[in-house]
């Protein structure tokens, strides 16, 4: 295949990469930035969101975009109502130490994992996309589909953004990850914001995760690479920052997709890593965090 | 993993379908324990000599012997620039060092070889290293990711591409009818044992099919949705029964009698087809542990595998390169 039409796919696959990522770093960042907790389960949630996409999905007959649509609304509400019952059960009274919360989220994944396990089983399971459309480009097919996928990535990239930014929630989240002994002096229940924070970004990623199905499978093993990687952009974009958060995903997922291209898979993951060491290095707080006060 | 089982549940013998490399990794430890180890995982090692008196593999033919027997009608009936897609492990590269000179022999050429780590959940991106000018693509994927890696491939040649020959690894457990496969119309499949009812299969194989419980369609008879690994599970059925008939020849009473139950496994030579092998007929090479049989190759037709042709025992035959009978016990 000649340069051009190459690349071209080579930036397709890493856009599709990217809007899947950037949703799942985003649950990780949120619940750093505000609750300065290290989520290791978050692969789990997003794993779990694939899971319980396919279990609604399985549900509806029909049109497989019914079944698709309703997995969209209901996954991630189940996995935000789990995530939310977790932070009130360990995390909350942990008392959201750090060392003690990564302990206990390492624990929360391997139980997670576990229970998928017994319960879903070891079977990769697909979810029905909610079209089929295959567009013949002069050198390659591509799936319309995927393209969907970057689209709808963008739009709950935005309604985040705008929930952070322009309403009440965003500016009591804010307040909370900005100071909060004076948030919770001036009365905001940080506890009840902690929960929402998590639950929030549990959402996040099983969103990402129904968006995914239709393209990889739902499999129990499935959250480990999603969350090395969130790690990776989140480390990179600077924790807490959602305009980093984007661009970091952006970047990883692009250098992903057109180094695995056109050298090897493994090269991009290598330059992925050494990019996060050099940013620890020379920029501990990433491209756009603030500096620790 | 071998040492629990021998020394914590005091197991007679050890038996299981893994992984290469899990295989490679536990027969050191089943030769040091003196157990026997019926391997039914298709890789050439056991054959190759590398391993020890202990492990046999006389219940599924290893893929030296099925990438041979594949290269004379590949070349004949689908065209001889061929691009291997496989899974970079020894099993993939198995069939990427068998296949190759096989093909050769039949005056073909591997135009590309695209090795795909195993762990790889998205495929798109080795695509267009398979060149334009190739006749065909024989592939072969396990894991988690096949069904994904044989939708983008859908996509991404729709059904203008190359021809397509692959092991049914790549859809092993995967229902043909899942969307996206329609592209799969009129390709060719390796299957170890037909995964659907073929109108000419003899009553043998009709019983073997009824007792491992799955229908006309390979799936179990109780979840229609639930396909079975029908090519390759025979291999488990007929290891047991070989694992029967030799503890029956030795007069097996316990676990002294181990060394004399492989020699009895070595013993044997032709197997016929029947209830106890109903995948077919087998030769069984004591030197080298390793059984040789015939396979099917199937063709996508209305969105099910029909077996279009049969090789024979001597299509896949290989000089051995070992002999097991002159180790120690």
């Amino acid at each position: 295949m000649a340069f051009g039409p190459y690349f071209l796919l080579a930036t397709l696959e890493g856009l599709v990469t990217a809007a899947v990522l950037s949703l799942i770093a985003l649950g990780l960042s949120l619940v750093f930035g505000v609750m300065r907790v290290v989520n290791v389960a978050h692969g789990e949630f997003y794993m779990l969101g694939a899971v319980l996409a396919w279990w609604v999905a399985s549900l509806f007959g029909g049109h497989p975009a019914i079944g698709f649509m309703v997995a969209l609304v209901l996954s991630p509400l189940v996995v935000a109502a789990i995530a939310f019952v977790a932070e009130r059960l360990v995390l909350s009274r942990l008392k959201y130490e750090p060392e003690a919360t990564i302990v206990a989220t390492i624990g929360l994944l391997y139980i997670i994992q576990q229970l998928a396990l017994t319960f879903y089983g070891p079977e990769a399971r697909p979810v029905e996309a909610p079209f089929h459309y295959r567009m013949q480009l002069p050198w390659f097919g591509y799936s319309a589909y995927k393209l969907a996928v970057i689209g709808f990535s963008i739009i709950m990239m935005l309604a985040t953004w705008f929930v952070l930014t322009r309403t009440k929630i965003g500016l009591i989240m804010r307040a909370t990850q900005f100071d909060r002994e004076t948030a919770q002096a001036f009365g905001i229940p940080v506890g009840r914001v902690y929960a929402g924070v998590f639950a929030l970004g549990a959402g996040l990623a099983a969103v990402a995760a129904v968006l995914i199905v239709p393209i990889q499978q739902a499999h129990y093993l499935m959250g480990h690479d999603p969350l090395l990687l969130s790690f990776i952009v989140v480390i990179i974009g600077g924790l807490g920052s959602l305009r980093g958060t984007v661009l970091a995903a952006v970047l990883i997922g692009l250098s992903d997709g057109i180094i695995s291209m056109f050298f090897s898979p493994t090269l991009a993951k290598m330059l992925a890593t050494l990019a996060v060491a050099m940013i620890l290095v020379f920029r501990p707080q990433g491209l756009f965090g603030a500096a620790a006060r | 993993m071998v040492e629990k089982f021998a020394n914590q549940h005091k197991v007679d013998l050890v038996y299981g379908t893994l992984f290469s490399h899990v295989v490679v990794g536990s027969a050191p430890a089943a030769g040091e324990l003196k157990i026997p180890y019926y391997v039914v995982s298709e890789g050439y090692h056991v054959a190759s000599g590398k391993m020890n008196r202990y492990c046999v593999q006389p219940g599924i033919t290893d893929v030296k012997a099925q990438a041979r027997s594949m290269a004379p009608w590949i070349a004949g009936n689908l065209g001889k620039k061929v691009t291997l897609v496989y899974p970079d492990y020894a099993f993939g590269h198995d069939h990427r060092d068998f296949f190759t000179p096989a093909i050769e022999a039949q005056g073909g050429q591997v135009v590309a070889k695209v090795p795909i780590p195993p762990t790889e959940t998205s495929f798109t991106r080795y695509f267009p290293q398979i060149p334009r000018d190739t006749d065909l693509i024989y592939h072969v994927m396990v894991g988690p990711a096949v069904l994904t890696f044989v939708k983008e491939m859908g996509e991404f040649f729709g059904s203008g591409g190359p021809q397509l020959f692959g092991f049914i690894d790549s859809l092993e457990a995967v229902d043909m009818g899942s969307p996206g496969l329609e592209f799969l119309e009129g390709s060719h499949f390796w299957e170890g044992m037909p995964r659907y009812a073929q109108p000419d299969q003899p009553d043998y194989v009709t019983a073997y099919r009824e007792a491992a419980g799955i229908d006309e369609n390979g799936a179990s008879v109780n979840d229609a949705k639930d396909v079975s690994t029908a090519a390759h599970m025979f291999g488990c059925w007929e290891t047991l029964n070989i694992i029967k008939a030799s503890m029956e020849a030795c007069d097996y009473k316990g676990p002294d009698d181990r060394a004399a139950m492989i020699e009895a496994t070595e013993a044997m030579t032709e197997m016929e087809a029947g209830p106890d092998h109903p995948q077919g007929k087998k030769l069984f090479n004591g030197k080298i542990h390793q059984v040789f049989g015939e396979q099917s190759i199937s063709q996508v037709k209305d969105g099910k595998l029909e077996v279009v042709h049969r090789t024979s025992i001597e299509d896949g035959a290989y000089e051995p390169e070992a002999d097991y009978t002159a180790m120690s016990f």
